[in-house]
């Protein structure tokens, strides 16, 4: 895959991939929180399934009780008991 | 997270309920628009629940009506909204007032003073001299200056090596050292003469200056000349002082008497007990009993005392006090020796530490130990010669 200009100079200058491009960064804590910076929106939330919009591919969280712990413009905190991520691409 | 509940509880949220086919689009819409929400859960398959900052709420109206959602508050929380729901109420709110300024106020003074260090020198002292220099219970911390004090305690005590204070919160920690005194060096240019410590038998003797007085195997009383400092010329019409030195190596005897007691006292509980509850504020006492004396003839008293404090260092000036007093009996029962012989033997031998203990004789008689400890010992000791 060709990658964009912007991706060569982040990857030259050796900056974190988030801030100048929207890749999403996720971090996970065991298997009950995760957090996604630079996300574009929710498109689906119930308790067990959330669909996450991201620059790149939908991010699909899957598991029970899931809660918003917190959202803000540029990050959104899941809590619960998550069993599986995954990248979707529609 | 703690912090940002409180940091929440002080601006005042509100649990609402949102209420649409696509409630995702309200939470959308919000973090577009910069309103915190937090806890947001699914309440039901129309519905989730989230809470939201008071002053965020006062935008989700045009948000609700673009996302085509309803909301509905389920509860209000936080201080604005318990303020404005005590509004009314003047006395409590004067009080509520009163309180944060009290609060305020007392934790500009210093209620406590803790010293640490300096095992031998008594604490009372030291709280009335640290008084006088302008630290004691009820002055303002910012006035207290600890430098000034410091050294103000350093030229008016002379025992202390050094001082140090720190003020926290409401506690000033004082930290002492207590000088050594430096032995007496008798100087060495004066004349002097050498004289016995204590009675003994001489075991040896070596007089590096000054004539010898006595020899190996004489016996010696305390104070009497060993080595003598006065010097006479062999026609004895010249005399000449100098400073007598020497080591005087004597066989000396300690002798201890520690008396046994037959019988000790045994104290019981009869399980009848009172109890008398106090609070202390500043310090004056205010007693919950009725000022009736404890009745009973021997007591065992134990006391708690409960000090009311934000944290560890600030102490405020309320405490709680709670004496608990049990009746006792006391019966006399006999004595165990062998605990009690152990205890004075114990004792008699602290006193002859560093002593070279040759011989150790232990006389025991009914109602007492006597030890006698055989030591050899430098009994060597320097005195003026007064002419």
């Amino acid at each position: 895959m060709k990658k964009s200009k912007k991706e060569r100079v982040t990857e030259l200058l050796d900056l974190p991939k988030e801030v100048l491009l929207d890749t999403p960064k996720l971090t996970v804590y065991s298997d009950n929180q995760l957090t996604v910076e630079n996300y574009g929106g929710i498109l689906e939330y119930t308790d067990c399934y959330i669909r996450l919009k991201t620059a790149g591919k939908t991010i699909a969280v899957s598991g029970r009780g899931l809660e918003l712990r917190a959202i803000t413009d540029v990050d959104v905190l899941v809590e619960g008991s998550i069993s599986r991520i995954d990248y979707l691409t529609v | 997270m703690l912090l940002v509940q409180l940091v929440n509880f002080i601006r005042g949220y509100a649990e609402i309920l949102i209420e649409g086919i696509f409630p995702e689009r309200f939470l959308n819409l919000c973090a577009r628009r910069g309103i915190y929400l937090w806890n947001v859960r699914r309440a039901g398959k129309l519905s989730v629940s989230a809470n939201v900052s008071a002053r965020g709420f006062k935008m989700l109206r045009p948000i609700a009506r673009k996302s085509r959602c309803s909301v509905r508050v389920r509860t209000r929380r936080g201080l604005p909204f318990f303020t404005h729901k005590h509004r009314k109420r003047k006395a409590f709110l004067l009080g509520a007032a009163l309180f944060g300024v009290m609060l305020f106020v007392m934790t500009r003074f210093i209620w406590v003073i803790e010293i640490t260090g300096g095992e031998n020198l008594p604490r009372e002292e030291l709280l009335t001299a640290l008084a006088a220099a302008g630290l004691k219970p009820g002055v303002a911390a910012r006035a207290a200056d600890t430098d000034a004090i410091e050294r103000e305690m350093m030229t008016r005590r002379r025992e202390l090596a050094w001082i140090g204070i720190t003020i926290q919160g409401t506690t000033a920690r004082v930290n002492v050292r207590e000088r050594e005194e430096a032995p007496a060096i008798f100087p060495k240019d004066e004349p002097c003469d050498i004289v016995a410590a204590t009675d003994g038998v001489i075991e040896a003797i070596d007089a590096t200056n000054g004539g010898r007085q006595v020899s190996a195997g004489d016996v010696v009383r305390a104070g009497q000349v060993l080595i003598s400092g006065t010097l006479e010329s062999a026609s004895g019409a010249e005399v000449r002082y100098v400073h007598a030195d020497g080591e005087v190596l004597a066989r000396t005897w300690h002798e201890f008497y520690v008396e046994i007691p037959r019988y000790e006292e045994v104290k019981t509980r009869t399980g009848r007990a009172k109890s008398k509850h106090m609070l202390k504020i500043f310090n004056f006492y205010i007693k919950f009993f009725i000022n009736d004396g404890i009745s009973y003839t021997n007591y065992d008293r134990i006391s708690s005392v409960k000090n009311l404090s934000v944290g560890e260092s600030i102490v405020l000036p309320f405490s709680f006090h709670y004496d608990k007093y049990y009746e006792v009996e006391v019966t006399m029962r006999e004595a165990e020796r062998g605990r009690a012989v152990e205890l004075a033997a114990a004792g008699a031998h602290e006193r002859v530490r560093g002593l070279q203990i040759i011989d150790l004789r232990r006389e025991e008689t009914e109602d007492g130990l006597r030890l006698t400890y055989e030591c050899l010992e430098n009994i060597a000791q320097k005195r003026e010669i007064t002419r």
